[in-house]
Order: C-alpha cells, then structure tokens, then sequence
C-alpha cells in the first residue's frame, strides 16, 4: 500500500480525480454563463462543427439516396407539408371555437408578443451522447441571446438556452428529462405540465402531467404554453395528445404528448429575444 | 508529434460525433468515436496515453454535452488507465481484443451514467435503459472499432511508434 503512494503515477492519478470531484460539485450549480475554458473549447471544435454541418447538407443526401428514400423522402416532406398545412386549418377551426374570453386573451397574447424579437440561427451540433436531448446553435451572446430564452421554430415550441458562450448557445429540448414546461390544453384551458421522460424521449415524444382531476382532456387536443414559469410566452403550440394512460404508481393519470416539432431533424430555429425595455 | 496527432484527431472525431455521426442513427443510437478511440489508444499506448487521452476526451464530451460536469472526465480517464494496464500486463494487443475491450467497457460506462444520471434519482427503467440505449450502442461501439484500431495502428506504424 505504501509504495502505491509513493508510485508517482499512481498520485497524479489521485490528484486529477479529486481535482475532478471539486469540479463536478462546482459546476453541479446552476450557472448561466460559461468559463473562458468552456468557450474556448467552443472556439476550437465550432469552426469544424459548422464545416462538418455544411457539408452534411450534402452528404445527407448522399445517405439518403442510398437507402432508396430520396423519393420516400420528397413525398414525406410533401405530405408533411399536407399535414402541417391540415393541422394549421384544425387548430384554426379551434381557435374561431372558442369565446370571447378566449378571444380577448388572445388580444392580450399579441400585446404579450410585442414584447419579444426573434433572432433566426442554425443547429451546429447535437448532443455527443445518447442520453440527452440537446443541441448547439450558431449564435450566443454576441448576438444578444441569453440565457433562459424560448427557443421555437415555425411549427412551435423547442425549448430553452440554458447555457451561453460568446458564438453558440446550448438548448434544450422540452422532450430532455431536464426540461419541464408550463402548458395549456388549447380546447379545455387546463393547465398542466409538459415534462421529458427517457423511455417516451427516445420516440420524440413527452409527457403531460399534473393533469386536474376535473379536466376532461382527450386524445388529439392540442396543446400550448401556458406563459406560466417565466421562460416561455404564452401561446406557443407544443403538440397534441397522442394518448391518456394511468400512472404506474398512483391513481392520476397523464398524457403522452407528440410534440409538433420533429427533434431529430432540426436545422433552423429561432430564439425569442427578452426585449430590454 | 504523436500528441500533434492524437490532439487533430480528438478535435475532428469532437466535431464529427456531434454532427455528421447524427446521419448514422440506427433507432435513434449513435456509435461514440470518441469512447472507441480512448480504449483503442490505450490498448496501444498503455495507462499512461490511455489515461491522458481519455482525460483530454472525457473534458470536452463534459464541456461540450449536456448533464453534470465530471462524469465523463472520470470515466473516460479511468477507462484509458484500466484498460491500458490491463492490456499491458495480461493481454497482448489486436483487433479482437480490442472489439472485447470496447465491448465490455461500453457496457459497464453506460451503466455507470445510466446509475448516476437517471437511477440516483428515481428512474427505475433499467430493462429498457438496457435494450434501446446501452446494448444498441454498446453493439455499434465494438461495430467501429476496427476501422479506428487498424487506422491508429497504421499512425504508430507510421510515426515509427510501432513496427509494421
């Protein structure tokens, strides 16, 4: 024993993985800005992550046609497009549905968006691992982001920034098992909570939870933010219920939610900017 | 000009495994470049390389990735340093020892981040943990590990590390 502490290997060893742990319960904090080593990290490895994504714009393709789903893939989009379309007129239906309550929130949502710019930037890199649901965009501070911004894009809601260097920015995804988001079911005005959750995240798809007692959701409701929780406006759509199941442990029950947003093929995104006043 | 190497390598397997790896998805999984290189350097250079290249690795998946800070600094560091004495001291080096090493190591990583991310707080989904994230990875792990092990031996071969 003694002469493994006198093995000079043996002590490097003990001393980086102690410096490791005072680390990991530093950084285990939350905390809104990263370090100079963090962004210079950054500094190096973005300028091949962008390189690498523009050309994936191509080699995409190239995968693609191999797979024989070039075709499969344009008509997909094409019928995307169709239901994306269909889903808008469904939801519109909704919304000329509802009262003139309904309709006076709505008014003041308007008068809530004018509070808030939107900043367009590219997904640069996804997550490393297999384990979460986050991505890097190409824009950070220097463009005037901040950290705890809704992130959406033109289908709906994404998820946040919650952490910030000078030229990128990292977001997670409302279906993380980090992320947790207030929302709306659109028809019945309950409230809920939207929450990731690691066996439904690997389908893209999440949970709702806390639903009420009295509320009498149903499959295909949709859902949007509730404007509840401080990082998210009021009135971005998140998805629609895909299927009401009991919880394992009690006698509530919650909701597999499919969110509008397709996570796996996100390229652009834009961030809605807090306006200073 | 062996660390001038492994240094470009670790920063454009970085870059890739965070953007094109993303098109090589089967169900949702990806391989990880960077977990097959530190065991492949460390079977070929021992603990030492192994341990320091799994450090320098393990920090910037930390930095770059998403989650608590350490976790893969400590794990890919001891995983060059266990690997690498093991390698050195009971087995001789070759690819099929390499697919074994990056077989187990990825089971038992995966099952370590799987305790301390989600188990420790309260997720009890191990079956399924399991079957669709740590075996399909583990699987497409050891799947890339002969392209990585023959390319770095062709490197030491080539800086004179290693006769051919």
């Amino acid at each position: 024993m003694r002469g493994l502490f006198t093995n000079k290997y043996f002590v490097l060893l003990l001393t980086i993985t102690i410096f490791l742990l005072v680390m990991m319960a530093i950084y285990t904090d939350n905390r809104e800005k990263v370090t100079f080593g963090e962004d210079l990290v950054g500094a190096v490895v973005m300028p091949f992550q962008t390189l690498f994504t523009a050309s994936s714009k191509g080699v995409g393709g190239f995968f693609e046609y191999f797979a024989d789903s070039k075709k499969l893939t344009e008509e997909n989009k094409q019928m995307s497009e169709k239901i994306d379309e269909l889903n808008n007129t469904i939801r519109n239906i909704e919304e000329f549905k509802l009262e003139n309550e309904r309709l006076k929130s709505m008014l003041d949502l308007k008068k809530d968006m004018g509070n808030y710019d939107l900043v367009g930037a590219e997904v640069i890199a996804k997550d490393p691992g297999n384990w979460f649901n986050t991505f890097t965009i190409d824009k950070g501070t220097s463009s005037g982001l901040a950290v705890r911004e809704a992130v959406i894009t033109s289908k709906g809601l994404v998820g946040y920034i919650y952490e910030i260097g000078t030229n990128y920015a990292k977001v997670v995804t409302i279906i993380d098992t980090n992320s947790s988001t207030g929302s709306l079911v659109v028809r019945t005005r309950d409230i809920a909570m939207i929450e990731g959750d690691l066996e439904l995240g690997m389908d893209g798809l999440c949970k709702m939870t806390y639903i009420s007692k009295d509320a009498s959701v149903i499959t295909g409701d949709l859902i949007e933010t509730s404007g509840l929780g401080g990082i998210y406006p009021k009135g971005i759509l998140i998805g629609k219920i895909r299927e009401i199941r009991p919880e394992t442990h009690s006698v509530s029950q919650y909701a597999v939610v499919e969110p509008v947003v397709d996570f796996e093929r996100i390229t652009e995104v834009f961030v809605i900017k807090t306006k200073t006043p | 000009m062996k660390a001038v190497v492994y240094t470009i390598s670790i920063i454009l397997l970085t870059a890739l495994q965070t953007t094109l790896i993303n098109y090589l998805q089967i169900f949702g999984i990806k391989p990880n470049l960077l977990f097959v290189f530190v065991v492949c350097i460390a079977l070929l250079g021992g603990s030492i390389e192994g341990g320091m290249v799994g450090l320098l690795c393990g920090v910037i998946i930390d930095v770059i990735g998403h989650g608590a800070f350490g976790i893969n600094s400590l794990a890919y560091l001891y995983i060059g340093v266990i690997v690498g004495y093991l390698c050195i001291n009971f087995f001789r080096g070759g690819a099929i020892v390499a697919i074994g090493f990056v077989f187990g190591t990825s089971i038992v990583c995966g099952l370590l981040y799987y305790t301390f991310t989600y188990f420790m707080w309260g997720d009890t989904n191990l079956l399924l943990v399991l079957l669709r994230k740590i075996i399909p990875e583990t699987i497409y792990n050891t799947v890339i590990t002969l392209p990585i092990y023959f390319l770095l031996e062709k490197i030491d071969v080539r800086l004179g590390v290693r006769k051919g």
